[in-house]
């Protein structure tokens, strides 16, 4: 494996700028193709927007009864998220259950009888096949979908983000079951226990630290999400921020950004503690979390059953209406441009920032022994790395659909909006994980340099860079395919992509609509996750289940 | 996870319980979110209190998020009265049989208008093409799909070619009039009865935005009441209406704040145009 890396790490010099080339040109091809002009963020309109939503900040709304309101909303979108994440976990572990193929051995002592294997079979598919429509809707169509039966509150977006996360959250917990170490399945099944016991003894054991993991990576994307869903009228935060933005009352939506990012950035502090800790902590957690938001949000959960609501769905007269057609089109390329053009934009800058905010190149030193500078060039060095670190931190804790919102009242509505809001978003995420990257890397050839007397910038060009270049390039591709599921998103508070087909069809009752526009986003997020799974494999000639936590 | 099981069975059957107790005593209205919150309550509350006078039983007012979840919450059986839009209506009848009860005497001639920011130099409809250009709700009667039927036929302007870019939904009457106001958007049409209102009450600053066409009438909102509900109670919250009386000071500020003189009663044969226009405009599927 080594040789094969280092092989594809060292293509010839002019592979790689046109690589870049290539790269460079796709971005301005998008930028073209959507009408995107960037230089709508800085003209005369621009800058008015931009200075009307600051001068927000300058005085927010610190009413007391507006506070007691945000304070209230708050909380509710936080237990939203927990919730949510709790139902997500038990739903999508479930179909997971069923979705792991457990590996035979080649002469196994006992063999089920054929129908048991057909019906696993069959479970097998359906449970895949599921996850991959949960996870291909976006929580915002549930959302919108889901207060048409309950009604307006908080159960719209607990079921939502539940919905949701389940297909990410059973997709993975499945590739992760199937990457064990199959010794012990071997042995267990040597024994001829069943398909269950194997799961419950041999690989849960082996992935349940994975599985907690990615359970409280999910619970900050949800409680993230939870703070903008009521903009479609399901509970919390939202439903202050659609409007304060929609009448243009700039000192209420800067109190309401503010306590999004305070609660978004104390959860993940709470979350990094947990992950230090023994998984009794997770469970407990989401255990107490679970009940106390259960009982807190009242949802009515006997509508679901119960509703006479007219049916979103409907496989009858299915008519493929030329104009619809091409508009569907449309938007769907503008969504995957959308995505891509964000996607290298936020990259770029996470590849600035990422180094900046790491200790080792920045105010440490990657020696067992490192010389201790003072004076003002280091303390420029500290002031630089936290200024990156914040705003990583910034960046990550703004929900895309907040930002969408910003960026509408900012550029106009249309995709250089919604490009905006996804690149802006992924700067904090791609930086996190550019970060995680370079944690990791060998402290030899970096120290080997800095033992020479060598700048930061060389040390990370030099030491750091050749050893994690192929692991950057596979995380941004697959943030690329969780990007194309974002962008499908903002469409709905205006900011371009299929979004806007998807808004257009809830709100006019466009059942049939909307069930070939469903149709449509499985197909494109299946066909897009599978070219990436390839590439990925390719870049990194190894499984790419590790990525994702 | 089983004892969760249990508790949502007894949470299911407790909510059915008290669904099957809701329908007695307390009757539960909506309407279309077309203004602002604090605007709704205002108009609302005075007209709850009276219906919850004149009916004898609670009147509980369900506020919602958008227009398409007052359709919904009728269909739903979620609320017993709404005030519609006349699309919203006609939406509510073909999916759900809902029916029309009574309307303000302004719903059966009621206008859009055309407004335009002043530093735009616009004057006359003719000047719009190229403009960017605001309706409200996708699902509004006179901020959406009159002023898309009249610019294709009284202006042969397609909404969604001629504009620049594509055309905004602003989400409410008021916010449209806030959009042309602040310049964001050129040319907004909206609800003449909003639009008179704010004028009234200087909601804007009036040397900023203009009138520049107001539209033909068409008939528009309408307190619609959901399929399966007695006669008896669908007549008594239509006599509500029907005998407020512009004469006594309390009923007038009601009347007032609805922009009303009176209510009369309302035929479904009123919104056939409607239904025909939104099939037209692709609007209605």
């Amino acid at each position: 494996m080594q040789a094969a890396t280092s092989a594809s790490e060292h293509p010839p010099r002019w592979r790689q700028h046109w690589l870049w080339l290539g790269v460079a040109l796709s971005v301005a091809i998008c930028l073209e193709l959507t009408h995107a002009q960037p230089g709508k963020l800085f003209d005369r309109d621009g800058l008015s927007n931009a200075g009307d939503i600051l001068s927000g900040f300058v005085h927010p709304d610190v009413s007391v009864d507006f506070l007691t309101r945000v304070w209230a909303l708050s909380v509710e979108s936080l237990l939203i998220g927990i919730l949510g994440t709790v139902i997500a976990v038990l739903l999508g572990g479930a179909l997971a259950f069923f979705a792991i193929r457990v590996p035979d051995l080649p002469e196994p002592p006992r063999r089920e009888p054929a129908v048991v294997r057909v019906g696993l079979g069959i479970a097998r598919s359906v449970s895949r096949l599921m996850l991959g429509f949960l996870r291909s809707v976006p929580e915002i169509v549930w959302a919108y979908i889901l207060v048409r039966i309950l009604g307006l509150g908080p159960g719209a977006a607990v079921l939502a983000i539940a919905l949701t996360s389940a297909g990410s959250i059973g997709k993975l917990y499945a590739e992760l079951a199937e990457a064990v170490d199959p010794r012990a399945i071997h042995s267990l099944r040597a024994t001829g226990a069943s398909r269950w016991a194997i799961l419950l003894f041999a690989v849960v054991p082996q992935v349940k630290r994975q599985w907690i993991g990615y359970a409280l990576f999910r619970l900050e994307c949800n409680i993230r999400s939870g703070t903008i869903l009521g903009v479609v009228g399901a509970g919390g935060l939202g439903s202050e921020i659609g409007l304060s933005i929609r009448y243009f009352q700039y000192d209420k939506l800067a109190t309401t950004l503010l306590a999004v990012l305070a609660f978004v950035m104390a959860l993940e502090m709470l979350s990094a503690q947990l992950r230090q800790r023994s998984v009794r902590w997770s469970l407990a957690f989401a255990g107490l979390g679970g009940a106390l938001a259960f009982y807190q949000l009242d949802i009515p959960w006997g509508d679901l059953l119960t509703s006479t609501a007219p049916s979103m769905f409907t496989f009858d007269k299915l008519t493929f209406d030329r104009s619809f057609i091409h508009t569907v089109l449309g938007q769907i390329g503008d969504t995957l441009m959308m995505a891509w053009v964000a996607t290298v934009t936020a990259a770029v800058l996470a590849f600035v920032l990422a180094p900046m905010a790491a200790t080792a190149l920045m105010t440490g030193s990657y020696l067992p022994d490192p010389p201790r500078p003072t004076g003002m060039a280091h303390a420029m060095r500290h002031a630089l790395m936290w200024f990156s670190r914040g705003l990583l931190q910034v960046t990550r804790a703004m929900p895309e659909l907040t930002l969408a919102l910003l960026f509408v009242v900012w550029v106009g509505g249309g995709p250089l909006a919604g490009m905006l809001a996804i690149a802006f978003h992924n700067i904090g995420v791609l930086g996190r994980l550019y970060a995680n990257v370079l944690e990791e890397v060998e402290a030899d050839p970096a120290a080997a340099l800095q033992a020479q007397g060598a700048s930061g910038v060389a040390t990370f060009l030099h030491g750091v860079l050749p050893q994690v270049k192929a692991r950057l390039a596979a995380f941004t591709l697959y943030q690329f395919e969780v990007n194309v599921r974002a962008t499908a998103m903002v469409g709905f508070v205006g900011a371009g992509g299929i979004g806007d087909a998807l808004d257009t069809a809830i709100s006019l009752f466009h059942m049939q609509d909307l069930t070939l526009l469903l149709i449509t986003m499985l197909l494109v997020v299946s066909v897009v996750d599978a070219i990436g799974d390839r590439t990925r494999t390719q870049i990194l000639k190894v499984k790419t289940t590790m990525l994702a936590h | 996870m089983f004892k969760q099981t249990t508790r949502l069975c007894a949470i299911a059957m407790a909510s059915l319980l008290t669904l099957a107790a809701h329908a007695e005593d307390v009757i539960r209205v909506s309407g279309i979110p077309d203004e602002n919150p604090t605007e709704l309550s205002r108009k609302y509350q005075p007209l709850v209190d009276h219906l919850q006078k004149h009916l004898g039983v609670k009147v509980v007012y369900v506020p919602v998020i958008d227009y398409g979840a007052a359709v919904s919450a009728l269909t739903a059986g979620k609320v017993d009265f709404a005030w519609l839009g006349g699309f919203t209506f006609v939406q509510a009848k073909v999916m759900a049989g809902a029916k029309p009860v009574v309307m303000r005497d302004i719903d059966r001639e009621f206008h859009s208008v055309f407004i335009a920011n002043t530093a735009t130099g616009i004057t006359k409809p003719e000047d719009m093409r190229g403009k960017s250009f605001a309706f409200g709700s996708k699902s509004s009667t006179s901020g959406h799909l009159f002023p898309r039927h009249f610019l294709s036929t009284s202006f042969n302007i397609d909404a969604d070619k001629d504009f620049a870019g594509a055309p905004i939904y602003s989400g409410a009457h008021d916010a449209t009039v806030k959009m042309v106001e602040s310049g964001k958007v050129q040319v907004g049409a909206l609800n003449m009865e909003v639009w008179n209102r704010m004028s009234a009450n200087d909601k804007f600053d009036k040397t900023k935005v203009k009138v520049i066409w107001t539209s033909p009438p068409f008939v528009d909102y309408v307190w619609t009441a959901r399929k399966d509900l007695p006669a008896t109670t669908v007549q008594k919250f239509a006599n509500a209406f029907l005998t407020l009386d512009a004469s006594k000071p309390e009923e007038k500020a009601i009347l007032d704040l609805q922009g009303a003189k009176k209510f009369v009663p309302a035929k479904v044969e009123d919104f056939a145009v409607i239904e025909q226009i939104g099939r037209s405009t692709g609007l209605l599927k």
